[in-house]
C-alpha cells in the first residue's frame, strides 16, 4: 500500500511537473499544446548530450537544457502557431498542427538520436532506495515528489508575484484588453511557451535518469497530462496540480485489487466519470467564475 | 501556346497508351503463369496447376536480377533488435560472395515493423510490392498479422523473432525458425524447480501476443513442474514505471520473478525490482541483448534466460562469430541474429535444390517445398534445425545466466529433454 501510495504520488508530481507548464500555454495562447511531449522528450535528451556525450555534469546540464527546451517551444509558437493564428486558424486547425508537432518531433528525434533509449551519467547511489514505512522507496520518486513541490511553490510565486506572472494572467484573462495597457500579447505567447517549455525540463531530467528516454517518452506522458487537464479543468492551474495527483494516485493505488493492465483504462474511466458529472472539470467552473468575475 | 498545349496533350496519350499497354501486358501474364484473379471462379486443381506451371522444367520462365528476400524486422520504437538484421546480411553477403543462387544474388528488402501488429500489413505490403517471395519476420504480434497474408500471397514466410503458441500452425506458408511459448516456458520451469529448487513463480509479462501467450503457457505448465503460480502480472507494453506492478509481485512473495516480456522492459524491471529489495531469482524469457544489460546494470548479476542452443565453437559458428564481431564490434552474436542468419541460409538452400528442378524455383511455394522435402537442417550455427509439418521447429535450448558482466551457459536441453 505505501509502495503504491509512493509511486501513485511520483507519477502524479511527473504529471504536475508537466501539466503547470501545459497550463500557462494553455491560459495564455489557447492552444491545446500537445506539442508539449515533444518538448519534454527533447529536453531528456537535450541533457543527455550534455551530459555523456559533451560531459557536463549533471546539475550543470540539467540548468543547460533549459536552453534548448525553451527555444523549442518558442519556435513551435513562431513557426507554426503564430503563422496560422494570423490567417485565422480555428482553435481545431491549432490543436491538430500541435499534434502534428509532437508525432512528427518523436520521428526527427529518432533521426537524430536513433531509436534505442538513452541514459544519463548517473553519480554513484542515485538508484539505491531508502526505507520508508516497511517499504522501500527509490531516491528517484523522493527526489520527484520533493522536486515537484519546490517547483509549484516557484510557478505560484512567479504568477503571483512577479511582472511576468501579471502579464501571463493579464493576456489569459482578457487578450483585448491587455492590448489597452500596452502589453504585446505575441510577446506573451512567446513568453509562456518559454516558460511552459523550461518546466518540462526537471521532469524530463529525472524521468530520464530513472528509465532512460526514447522518442516516444514524451507521447505517453502527455496523455496523462491532457487527462489531468480535463480533470482539473481546462485552464485551471490549481485543478491541473489537484488533478495531477489524481491520476497519478488513480494509476497505481487501485493496483491492489485489480490486474495492473488495467490500470489505463482505469485513467480514462475516471476521466469520463469526471467529465459525466463535472463537465467543466473538478475546478474548470469554479475558475471560469473567477475569471467572470473579474 | 499552341505547341505547349500539343506537347502536353501528346504526353498525356502516351501516357495513357503505356498504362493501357502495362494493363493489357499484366492481364496476358497473369494468364499465363499465375492464378489470376478469376481464377477463384475455376477448380482448386486448376489453381494449383496454373500456380505450378512456373514449376515446370521446359517452360521458359524470365530470370530475375535478384531473389528478393523480405527481412522484416523491428528497428524502432518499443523492442529494437537490429542484430535480426545484421545476422540476415551476414548469410546475404556470404551466399552471394559465393555465386548467390544458381547465378542469381539474393536482395535483402528491409522493412521496420516496430513490433507492431498494426504496421505490420503496410511494411508487410510494402515488401511485397518490391517483389520478394520470402521474408524473415521477427516478433510475435507481426508475425500472428503476417501468416494469413503469406498464405493468400503464397509468400514464405520464416518466424526468427516470436515465441506466440499461436504461431504455430499459422498457415501453410508459415515457418517458425525458433522454439515457441510451450518449449521456452517448460524449460525455464525445469530449471527453476530442478536447479533453483523453487516452490513458486509469479509473471510478469507485456499485455501483447507474446506475453499473454507465455502467461498462459507457464500458469499450466507450472504444476506439471511442481512449481504453483502465485500471481500473473500484465502491464501495456510502453510502461517504464513498474513499481506498482513489483508491489504486487512483492505481496505475492514468489521464489522466481518469471519475466516474459521483450525489449528495454526486461532491463526496467530486472533494475527496478533489484532497487526495492526484491530478493526473488529472476528468470526472463528473452537473452540479454540490445541495451538490456545497459539498463539493468548491476541487477542482471545472477539473472538467468532461456534461449535456443547457439555453438559458436563449431567451424561454422567460428566463422560467423569474426565476422559478426568484426561488423558490429560493439555486440557479441546471439541467438536472434544467430537465427535469422540461419533462416537465410534455409531458404538459400530450398532455392539451391529447386533450382535444380529449373522453373521459377524463386517463387514461395517452391521455396515452401524445397523446406519440407529437406525437413532437417545440420550444421548451422544454430545447430540442428527440424521442421514440423505444423510450421514449427524442434532445436535445443540453453539456459544462461548473467555473471560478473556477461552470460554464461549454464545447461543445455536437447530435444528429446524436452519431451
Amino acid at each position: 500500500m505505501i509502495a503504491l501510495l509512493m509511486s501513485g504520488l511520483a507519477l502524479g508530481s511527473t504529471i504536475v511537473l508537466l501539466a503547470v507548464g501545459f497550463s500557462i500555454v494553455y491560459n495564455t495562447t489557447r492552444v491545446f499544446h500537445f506539442a508539449h511531449g515533444f518538448i519534454f522528450t527533447f529536453a531528456g535528451y537535450s541533457a543527455v548530450t550534455l551530459n555523456v556525450e559533451l560531459g557536463v555534469p549533471l546539475l550543470l546540464a540539467s540548468l543547460l537544457a533549459v536552453v534548448p527546451a525553451a527555444i523549442v517551444g518558442m519556435a513551435c509558437e513562431t513557426l507554426v502557431y503564430r503563422p496560422m493564428r494570423n490567417r485565422d486558424a480555428s482553435a481545431l486547425s491549432l490543436f491538430t498542427a500541435s499534434f502534428g508537432i509532437l508525432v512528427a518531433g518523436s520521428a526527427i528525434i529518432q533521426m537524430i538520436w536513433g531509436p534505442t533509449s538513452k541514459r544519463l551519467d548517473l553519480p554513484s547511489g542515485a538508484s539505491d532506495t531508502v526505507a520508508v514505512l516497511g517499504t522501500f522507496v527509490t531516491k528517484y520518486e523522493i527526489w520527484t515528489i520533493a522536486l515537484a513541490v519546490l517547483l509549484l511553490v516557484v510557478v505560484v510565486v512567479v504568477l503571483n508575484r512577479t511582472s511576468t506572472g501579471l502579464f501571463l494572467r493579464a493576456v489569459s484573462s482578457n487578450t483585448e484588453r491587455s492590448y489597452l495597457i500596452g502589453l504585446k500579447p505575441m510577446r506573451v505567447y512567446l513568453m509562456a511557451l518559454a516558460i511552459g517549455s523550461a518546466l518540462t525540463v526537471p521532469a524530463a531530467v529525472l524521468s530520464t535518469a530513472r528509465f532512460g528516454i526514447e522518442p516516444a517518452a514524451g507521447f505517453r506522458l502527455i496523455l496523462l497530462v491532457v487527462v489531468a487537464q480535463v480533470v482539473g479543468g481546462l485552464g485551471s492551474i490549481p485543478g491541473a496540480i489537484l488533478a495531477s495527483y489524481v491520476v497519478g494516485l488513480t494509476a497505481t493505488l487501485p493496483l491492489l485489487v485489480i490486474d495492473p493492465k488495467w490500470s489505463q483504462a482505469v485513467v480514462f474511466l475516471l476521466l469520463f466519470l469526471v467529465l459525466i458529472l463535472r463537465p467543466h472539470g473538478l475546478l474548470g467552473e469554479r475558475e471560469a467564475r473567477r475569471y467572470e468575475a473579474t | 501556346m499552341v505547341s505547349s498545349k500539343t506537347g502536353f496533350r501528346t504526353l498525356l496519350l502516351l501516357l495513357v497508351v503505356s498504362l493501357v499497354a502495362v494493363a493489357c501486358g499484366d492481364g496476358g501474364d497473369s494468364g499465363a503463369t499465375t492464378t489470376s484473379s478469376g481464377a477463384d471462379a475455376t477448380t482448386s486443381s486448376v489453381g494449383e496447376q496454373t500456380t505450378m506451371a512456373p514449376t515446370s522444367t521446359t517452360e521458359a520462365v524470365d530470370r530475375p536480377d535478384t531473389i528478393k528476400i523480405g527481412g522484416l524486422f523491428t528497428l524502432s520504437g518499443a523492442v529494437v533488435a537490429p542484430e535480426a538484421l545484421w545476422g540476415a546480411e551476414i548469410a546475404v553477403d556470404t551466399i552471394n560472395s559465393s555465386g548467390g543462387v544458381d547465378g542469381i544474388p539474393l536482395e535483402l528488402i528491409v522493412k521496420d515493423h516496430q513490433c507492431s501488429p498494426d504496421k505490420t500489413r503496410p511494411a508487410v505490403q510494402a515488401a511485397l510490392r518490391e517483389g520478394i517471395t520470402s521474408s524473415l519476420i521477427g516478433c510475435s504480434g507481426p508475425g500472428l498479422v503476417a501468416a494469413p497474408m503469406a498464405e493468400e500471397e503464397q509468400v514464405l514466410f520464416m518466424n526468427v523473432g516470436g515465441n506466440a503458441l499461436e504461431l504455430a500452425g499459422a498457415s501453410d506458408y508459415f515457418f517458425n525458425a525458433l522454439v515457441l511459448g510451450d518449449v521456452t516456458v517448460n524449460t525455464a520451469l525445469d530449471y527453476m524447480a530442478t536447479d533453483l529448487g523453487a516452490k513458486t513463480v509469479a509473471t510478469i509479462y507485456a499485455n501483447d501476443a507474446l506475453g499473454t501467450s507465455l502467461s498462459t503457457a507457464l500458469e499450466n505448465f507450472a504444476p506439471d513442474h511442481g512449481l504453483e503460480s502465485v500471481g500473473s502480472f500484465a502491464y501495456e507494453p510502453d510502461t517504464q514505471d513498474f513499481s506498482a506492478i513489483l508491489s504486487r509481485v512483492d505481496e505475492a512473495n514468489p521464489d522466481v520473478i518469471y519475466i516474459a516480456t521483450l525489449g528495454s522492459a526486461t532491463g526496467l524491471i530486472i533494475k527496478q525490482a533489484r532497487e526495492r529489495q526484491l530478493d526473488a531469482d529472476m528468470v526472463s524469457y528473452v537473452g540479454v541483448y540490445g541495451d538490456i544489460a545497459d539498463i539493468a546494470g548491476d541487477a542482471l548479476e545472477g539473472v538467468a534466460w532461456t534461449s535456443p542452443a547457439l555453438d559458436l565453437s563449431s567451424e561454422e559458428g567460428q566463422a560467423y562469430s569474426a565476422q559478426y564481431t568484426s561488423e558490429h564490434p560493439d555486440s557479441d552474436p546471439g541467438y536472434i541474429d544467430v537465427t535469422a542468419h540461419d533462416a537465410i541460409l534455409i531458404i538459400a538452400d530450398a532455392l539451391t535444390k529447386e533450382s535444380e528442378t529449373g522453373g521459377a524455383f524463386w517463387e514461395g511455394s517452391r521455396i515452401r517445398q524445397g523446406i519440407l522435402d529437406t525437413g532437417t537442417y545440420d550444421n548451422l550455427v544454430g545447430g540442428t534445425y527440424k521442421f514440423n509439418e505444423d510450421g514449427t521447429v524442434v532445436r535445443p535450448v540453453q539456459v544462461y545466466r548473467w555473471e560478473n558482466g556477461t552470460g554464461v551457459v549454464v545447461k543445455t536441453y536437447q530435444p528429446e529433454d524436452l519431451g
